[in-house]
């Protein structure tokens, strides 16, 4: 047996990165592809596209680019891959299983979403778009304990939104949703 | 935007009321309004501890931290009102200014670096996500600090300003060392020329302490937020190279050596929203995992966040993970027939509103809140029920099964003879008494329509000539046990018409059960019979019980037993074995209950209370206390994690069936003994011995309770 083979990837920003073919096939969307051509993979760089990094600095759906994987993002979502290379392939019944498990982040993964917002949502839609489930979930779950617990305010802090509600809109809301409190 | 958020009335009352004793800003401490305070609020006067050579008044300060509130009232107005304490050296209310009152160098330049790193990060993003109308900021900068920072400043302004070349406001202090205006978004830097005790450390590091809940996680956040830790310096300071110039983020890296050791913390955050940052459907994904409350919480957050939020799809992870989680722990049981009040399996349902009419019920059986429906009919004891949604079936001593409409409560089908000088005469009921606990909000009673036995009905030549004990039925088939030493098999399909008869068992039929395959007996001669269900054969008779065998329950290849000899004993079907014996301490047990993952078996009887009993040890796990009476009937509602508990002392309970509480005491709902209780979702209906069914419906004219039903 030879030893593992290796994959080359090119990131949006053209870096190349070598990586080993089980890592890289975390990436269900990598996994088909390799199928798909076969051992050309194995000597050309597979391309995970797109376009610049210029979409970073305005909100995706105003740019309509799909999502781009850049060299440092890749290279956050192949750590994540080395790391977690050896896990059992994730099962897609227990769905309402893993949502009980909100806070259940494994203490790699929390460190390894230690990063701020933006490559935290860089890295959500690269596990998207290359389809590495488990990555999306830790990805999302993080995002959901940033919300969890928090008043209206707190959330827009965090994120930084606007409260674009008239007090009249917002007084509805809440008269809407009383209730559920205190029940 | 901001001349909406005026408007609001309360937080203008409060601030008036507030005014003389703490002055205009500290009142913002107390804050706990949603509205941020309008921009437009006067400019208080400059401080007198500031010092004259400060270029930064005081009103800059208060202008730029009502542009922050904007965002986020509370807790910046919080920390506003801290900071603006410390200013006027009145209070320092927070420990870390206490603690350090005094700022070194370099420490001013982290925070004044770090800040310009939370200028730059931003100034870029907010163009495109906020177009705040505000006033810009000018920033003042210190001597000491300048020649640390005016390399970074040069950079700062290359990049951030040529995006938004925004004139300084009138209003506010011109910025004498720069002619640009520089738009900063965070107080450190404006706090940090002349006032050393004003270090606000960033927001987003520090979890705001008075608000109680969900601090877990926030200080998950915090420390999501804390971000360009360790990590981000390393493993990513290098590939963002490329990126700087466009994101701002990463300015440590080109800043040279002296300073990276100092960025440890501190650390700017680029804030994006997530709305706008993913698309929806990641978006949905992310909102699946939070809770109802969360969710609620989001929905306030903005437009959009309460489109994503109050979405279908959304709610209906959050109802099902709230409540089929208990429901899908046991299998489906054939024969069951309750509903699990999951609504129906159709697309496009309203689920905010289900979770809503849920949420509300269950508070409904936390507070013992149900109307009393008193089905009223048959002519002596009733011993046994089992309902669905649309109907309820009862048997009694009177020799008839009752068939009830769910809905109007009218009697629509009577199946038997009713026994000959059986009188109509129902005992009246108790009078309600305050001091016997929890009584029925509404009293109901069924149409006294009599429905008389269809005489020509073709059952005419099969029916029970004793009284019915017990019944089970599901979409098919009824079986009935009666004190005739048979059971009748009916076909519900064709109207409950009766099909066969059972007969071996010398006594009367106590106890019946039956599952896809088999159809269990149990009988005061103490034998329990095993059929085949498609047949009607006698295939098995379990001896082994030395009393009447009182209550029988069927899962699968094992049958659980109650006797009267004080013992349950679980059976093998397959050997037709006793495998195990479940003794009570001390009297015969009426009842038993087996769970629907055969790992716990309930039994009630004359002890007055109910045994838990792990069927794999055999152990006694925990007693369920409080009847004073026999406890006749016990009925395990899996789906909704309660027992149900009905006794000769007339009350119906509920119990907890993870923590083992009592959550329910209806006691003399029924003039009499409990013979039988069943419950779902929604109600309870127990059988009395006063020949009365009661329904104790908590979902009684609840709005919205139709969609819970299947």
């Amino acid at each position: 047996m030879a030893e593992m083979q290796k994959i080359k990837l090119m990131s949006s920003d053209s870096a190349e990165i070598t990586v080993d073919r089980d890592v890289a096939e975390r990436s269900v969307l990598i996994k088909n592809m390799m199928e798909d051509i076969g051992e050309q993979a194995m000597t050309e760089a597979i391309p995970i596209p797109n376009v610049s990094s210029q979409y970073l600095v305005k909100p995706l759906q105003e740019t309509n680019l799909p999502p781009q994987v850049n060299e440092a993002v890749l290279n956050k979502v192949i750590e994540w891959c080395v790391h977690h290379k050896g896990d059992p392939p994730a099962t897609n019944d227990d769905d309402a299983d893993s949502r009980k498990k909100t806070t259940d982040i494994e203490e790699w993964d929390q460190k390894f979403m230690q990063v701020d917002q933006e490559m935290l949502f860089e890295i959500i839609l690269a596990a998207n778009y290359l389809d590495i489930k488990a990555l999306l979930d830790v990805g999302c779950k993080t995002v959901a304990n940033m919300i969890k617990g928090k008043s209206p305010e707190e959330i827009r802090k965090t994120f930084n939104i606007q409260n674009d509600f008239t007090p009249e809109e917002e007084d509805q809301i809440r008269r809407e949703n009383e209730w559920a409190e205190d029940r | 935007m901001f001349s909406r958020r005026q408007g609001s009335s309360s937080s203008d009352k409060k601030i008036k009321k507030e005014k003389p004793t703490a002055g205009a800003h500290e009142l913002f401490l107390e804050y706990e309004g949603f509205l941020a305070p309008s921009t437009a609020r006067p400019r208080p006067p400059p401080t007198p501890l500031s010092k004259p050579s400060t270029p930064l008044t005081y009103g800059e300060k208060i202008g730029h931290n009502v542009k922050l509130s904007d965002d986020t009232p509370r807790s910046s107005m919080a920390s506003y009102g801290k900071q603006r304490k410390s200013f006027s050296g009145l209070d320092v209310a927070n420990d870390e200014l206490r603690s350090q009152p005094k700022r070194t160098p370099s420490q001013r330049t982290k925070s004044f670096l770090s800040f310009g790193k939370t200028a730059h990060g931003e100034s870029g993003h907010s163009i495109h996500n906020f177009s705040r109308p505000g006033p810009n900021y000018i920033v003042e900068k210190e001597a000491p600090a300048q020649s640390i920072t005016s390399g970074w400043l040069r950079r700062c302004m290359s990049t951030s300003l040529k995006h938004r070349p925004s004139p300084p406001s009138s209003s506010m202090t011109p910025p004498p060392p720069y002619d640009g205006s520089l738009i900063f978004e965070d107080d450190d830097f404006t706090a940090l020329p002349a006032m050393p005790g004003c270090v606000i450390e960033p927001e987003p590091s520090r979890p705001s302490s008075h608000l109680a809940s969900g601090a877990a996680a926030r200080a998950a956040a915090a420390a999501q937020n804390e971000i360009l830790d360790s990590m981000r310096n390393v493993t990513l300071a290098e590939p963002h190279l490329t990126r700087d110039s466009e994101s701002g983020v990463g300015i440590e890296v080109r800043d040279g050596g002296e300073t990276m050791a100092e960025f440890d913390f501190d650390i700017p955050v680029v804030r994006h929203d997530p709305l706008s940052a993913l698309p929806l459907e990641l978006v949905g994904h992310i909102l699946s995992y939070l809770d109802a409350s969360s969710l609620l919480n989001a929905e306030l957050v903005s437009h959009d966040w309460h489109q994503s939020a109050s979405s279908r799809h959304v709610w209906k992870d959050v109802f099902h993970a709230e409540f089929q989680e208990v429901s899908q722990r046991g299998t489906t049981i054939a024969g069951n027939g309750l509903a699990p009040g999951l609504g129906k399996t159709v697309s496009c349902q309203e689920w905010k509103s289900m979770w809503r009419a849920r949420k509300a019920l269950q508070q409904r059986w936390i507070d013992g809140y149900a109307a009393a429906i008193y089905l009223e009919g048959h002519t002596d004891s009733v011993y046994c029920v089992q309902f669905d949604e649309d109907k309820i079936l009862t048997g009694s001593r009177d020799r008839t099964v009752r068939i009830w409409d769910a809905r109007t409560y009218e009697c629509i089908k009577v199946l038997g003879v009713p026994s000959r000088g059986a009188g109509s005469v129902v005992p009246p009921l108790p009078v309600d008494v305050a001091d016997r606990g929890q009584r029925p909000f509404a009293k109901l009673f069924s149409s006294r329509s009599i429905v008389e036995p269809e005489r020509t009905a073709p059952w005419l030549f099969m029916y029970h000539n004793g009284s019915i004990l017990c019944l089970q039925y599901d979409d098919k088939m009824m079986v009935t046990g009666s004190s005739d030493c048979t059971l009748i098999i009916w076909d519900v399909k064709a109207g409950y018409r009766p099909l066969q008869r059972l007969r071996e068992h010398t006594a009367g039929v106590l106890d019946v059960c039956f599952d896809e395959k088999h159809i269990v007996s149990c009988s005061k001669d103490a034998t329990i019979c095993l059929w085949d269900r498609n047949t009607g054969d006698l295939l098995k008779k379990l001896n082994g019980h030395r009393g009447p065998v009182n209550a029988v329950q069927l899962r699968g290849n094992l049958v659980v037993s109650a006797s009267g000899d004080g013992i349950a004993k679980l059976w093998n079907l397959t050997s037709g074995l006793c495998i195990k014996e479940f003794p009570s301490k001390d009297r015969g047990m009426a009842c038993v209950e087996f769970s629907p993952d055969s790992r716990t078996i309930l039994a009630g009887g004359n002890d007055q209370v109910i045994y838990q009993f792990d069927t794999s040890t055999g152990e006694l796990v925990r007693e369920m206390k409080g009847h004073e009476g026999l406890v006749r009937s016990l009925h395990l509602d899996s789906a909704s994690g309660r027992v149900v508990s009905g006794s000769y002392d007339t009350s119906v309970k509920a119990y907890d069936m993870r923590s083992g509480e009592t959550i329910v005491n209806f006691t003399k709902w029924t003039s009499s003994w409990i013979l039988s209780a069943k419950a779902d979702y929604r109600r309870i209906i127990a059988t009395s011995q006063d020949s009365r069914a009661v329904i104790m419906d908590f979902g009684y004219q609840l709005p919205g309770i139709e969609s819970l039903e299947a």
